[in-house]
């Protein structure tokens, strides 16, 4: 069936087989080279993000690789006294530097099209707040070449040793290590304060808050803990500058008061930032399912509670137990009140069950299975913390499920993006890879932590945990390859010419409205909004005399 | 099978007018972010305070100082308003006259907040000194951005890119500058126990 829109040239709101943009013209994607420095289009800064924090991750990985390879014998010298250097990268590249990002660029471009409006509400803010994040990260890598930044631990669980007794090349290194986080600190705030605003402020006419779809309203809720939590832990980072390049003695082991703030600084900060990285995927896949099972949810008020629910939760973990705060951000599951957050991501899930199911999502639904068994088996088996079984918990719970969710949301939404499909039949392999990867990871952890193989050390005396060390390393291989294949597939879609109808799903929000990828206003014309699912009311309105008629 | 929809319902797009206060909320949001950074700070000082008597024995700190500097930012703050409130009603040199008295009482404060700290007599190498150092540098900061809001607005008012129809632009610095008060005031009542 073929539908004329009202405004000759624009979007074919209801025909799926919509010309692209540019249909055999330039690239699929926006331009996310050179060209996007001075700009401030959404599209394209969505998409800065997205590269970067994809690289930073690839980088990530490989750091992963390396320990593992360390590990892979009692007696293997693979990375030498640099272990804990590499594994301080490791972690933050992977969920400070790229799942935080990766949900801000995806929110960066597709907020502003379900909402219905050309813009951000703060473009130059943005793009300020993209590019302060590009730098920031380049800043922090440059930190790990300078020296040795992560004589405070992983998690900077000992800030004093991030600072006293340090060699020049090392002071350097740690002054950069802070000023790279700083500014992706600062840029996460900005960028998060203009998503709220650009939520708040530029719906279309008759998108109520109430009828915004769920990734969105995920994006809004995610920003929010970020602008509250994340200017506490920039906080915490100007006093430790003060310490590290002044001579403050704020955290010195001496003064109480120092240990007791940088814990609360650190869990403040941490908690929401870790338990948010999962917050965005489940919007997302609120979306996903609903569009192409071409139903809303069940309950889309519950859905929507539920993630606010998640949002306030990840806030009140802080005050399950601060006297527990040495360990931080690295104990999903460790307090009842931090067990409380499995409510919303349960009630997400059933949600999702109960209105379809599907590839990425049964995935992630799996991987937090298998971290909520592990959870509940833990006590039983009497795992102690600080052992591999926390390392486990980390890659399954707070890592490998938003991972893959967000791998899910940018098939769904490739042809916005790229003006492309992305490859099933490569993504079914990113799904196996990757998900096959940290369930192997997941498990070898475990098993590891059970027979209380310590975590965070670079060397073990027993033989008999060699095969599950290989076992671990070769998860992380798959979980590398499913994201090389990831990243690849993107690429290549991103450079090919655009072929994706403007709605390949007969989709019901507006981000569907449009073409793929979007023209730089992004909509030409709007449907009436009249409920959350517009583009399903127009087709009804229309299926009704006319469609008769015809 | 074709069908030709010409009533379909549509609504204009592209490149619609911009709704109002967006960057007004978009400042009050920001001000709520950077609020979070001084309460931190500021529990940093209550924690310290729960451990040792603040300010510890042999700091003496300047009364006066801190009273008179304090004073300079809060009577700023009409002066935003009364700019505010003079562009609403197209005074627009009432408005350049508030904005310019608004800037040099910033710039002031800028001024006494570093004579503060010239006259310390203190460095950071105490935890007190660490957490007093950090708050009211970032005070300093804060203002300093502040003032470079408030020189854009007065620049907009100059070239006539904010008026009665337009009165968003002082509004939003406004707003900013109400938030470098606040927290000036916060920093300062915690740093120095006049009220004791």
């Amino acid at each position: 069936m073929t539908v004329t829109e009202t405004r000759p040239g624009g979007a074919g709101v209801l025909d799926s087989s919509a010309p692209a943009a540019q249909p055999g013209g330039v690239r699929g994607a926006p331009d996310a080279g050179p060209r996007s420095v001075g700009t401030a289009d959404h599209k394209r800064l969505g998409l800065v993000l997205l590269g970067t924090s994809t690289l930073l991750l690839i980088l990530g990985i490989v750091m992963g690789e390396l320990l593992q390879a360390q590990l892979a014998a009692p007696d293997t010298n693979v990375v030498g006294s640099r272990y804990g250097e590499l594994l301080s990268l490791h972690a933050t590249a992977t969920a400070v530097l790229f799942l935080g990002p990766f949900w801000l660029g995806l929110a960066t471009y597709i907020l502003p099209l379900q909402i219905g409006t050309a813009r951000l509400a703060l473009p130059r803010l943005h793009a300020f707040a993209t590019w302060l994040y590009v730098v920031g990260g380049v800043v922090f890598l440059a930190s790990y070449l300078a020296g040795t930044p992560s004589h405070g631990g992983i998690t900077l669980s000992q800030p004093w040793a991030a600072v006293q007794g340090l060699s020049r090349a090392d002071r350097a290194a740690t002054s950069l290590w802070i000023g790279g986080l700083f500014l992706v600190g600062l840029a996460s705030v900005l960028a998060s304060g203009d998503l709220i605003v650009t939520m708040l402020k530029l719906r279309a006419p008759g998108m109520t808050l109430a009828r915004v779809p769920l990734f969105s309203w995920a994006s809004f809720a995610t920003s929010s803990v970020v602008v509250l939590a994340t200017p506490v832990f920039l906080g915490g980072l100007t006093l430790l500058y003060l310490d590290q390049r002044y001579g403050g003695t704020f955290f010195s082991p001496s003064n109480k008061a120092g240990v007791a703030v940088w814990q609360h600084t650190i869990w403040l900060f941490g908690r929401p930032e870790a338990f948010v990285l999962l917050l965005p995927g489940l919007g997302a896949a609120g979306d996903i399912v609903s569009t192409h099972f071409r139903r809303p949810l069940v309950d889309l008020t519950t859905a929507r509670a539920a993630l606010i629910a998640f949002a306030g939760l990840s806030f009140a973990v802080w005050a399950a137990g601060p006297g527990r705060a040495s360990a931080a951000v690295v104990l999903p599951t460790s307090t009842w009140l931090t067990a409380l957050t499995a409510g919303p991501v349960a009630v997400s899930v059933l949600l999702w069950l109960a209105s379809g199911r599907g590839g990425p999502l049964a995935g992630a639904v799996l991987l937090l299975a298998l971290g909520a068994g592990a959870a509940i088996i833990a006590p039983a088996a009497r795992v102690r913390a600080g052992t591999a079984w926390s390392t486990g918990q980390l890659h399954v719970v707070l890592f490998g499920a938003p991972t893959l969710l967000a791998l899910g949301a940018v098939h769904h939404w490739a042809p916005k993006l790229f003006g492309r499909r992305l490859s099933t039949a490569l993504g079914v392999l990113q799904l196996l890879l990757v998900l096959g990867g940290f369930a192997v990871v997941g498990v070898a952890e475990y098993v590891l932590g059970y027979r209380h193989m310590p975590w965070h050390v670079d060397s073990y005396a027993r033989h008999s945990l060699r095969a599950l060390h290989g076992l671990a390393a070769a998860g992380g291989g798959m979980v590398l390859l499913g994201m090389l294949l990831f990243a690849l597939s993107s690429l290549a879609a991103a450079w090919r010419r655009s072929d994706a109808p403007g709605d390949p799903y007969q989709g019901m929000t507006l981000e569907w409205a449009t073409t793929s990828p979007p023209p730089p206003a992004n909509f030409d014309a709007l449907p009436e909004i009249r409920s959350a699912q517009p583009l399903a009311d127009l087709r009804a309105a229309q299926a009704g005399p006319a469609g008769g008629a015809a | 099978m074709t069908a030709t929809t010409a009533a379909t319902p549509a609504l204009p797009s592209g490149a619609p007018s911009r709704p109002r206060n967006v960057a007004t909320l978009a400042v009050l949001i920001l001000a709520l972010g950077g609020m979070m950074a001084f309460a931190a700070l500021i529990a940093a000082y209550r924690a310290l305070a729960h451990y040792q008597s603040l300010p510890p024995k042999g700091v003496k700190l300047d009364n006066y100082l801190g009273v008179m500097t304090t004073f300079t930012l809060v009577l700023s703050a009409p002066l935003v308003e009364w700019a505010w409130s003079a562009v609403r009603r197209d005074e627009r040199r009432q408005a350049i006259a508030a904005l310019g008295l608004t800037i040099g009482m910033g710039i002031a404060f800028v001024d006494l907040d570093w004579y503060l700290v010239s006259r310390l007599g203190f460095g950071v190498a105490t935890p007190y000194g660490t957490v007093f150092y950090a708050m009211v540098i970032l005070a300093g900061i804060n203002a300093g951005v502040g003032i470079l809001f408030l020189l854009g607005a007065l620049l907009r008012v100059l070239g006539g890119q904010a008026s009665g129809s337009e009165p968003e632009p002082v509004r939003v610095v406004g707003w900013y500058w109400e938030f470098v008060v606040v927290a000036w005031v916060l920093v300062a009542l915690t740093l120095y126990p006049i009220v004791k």
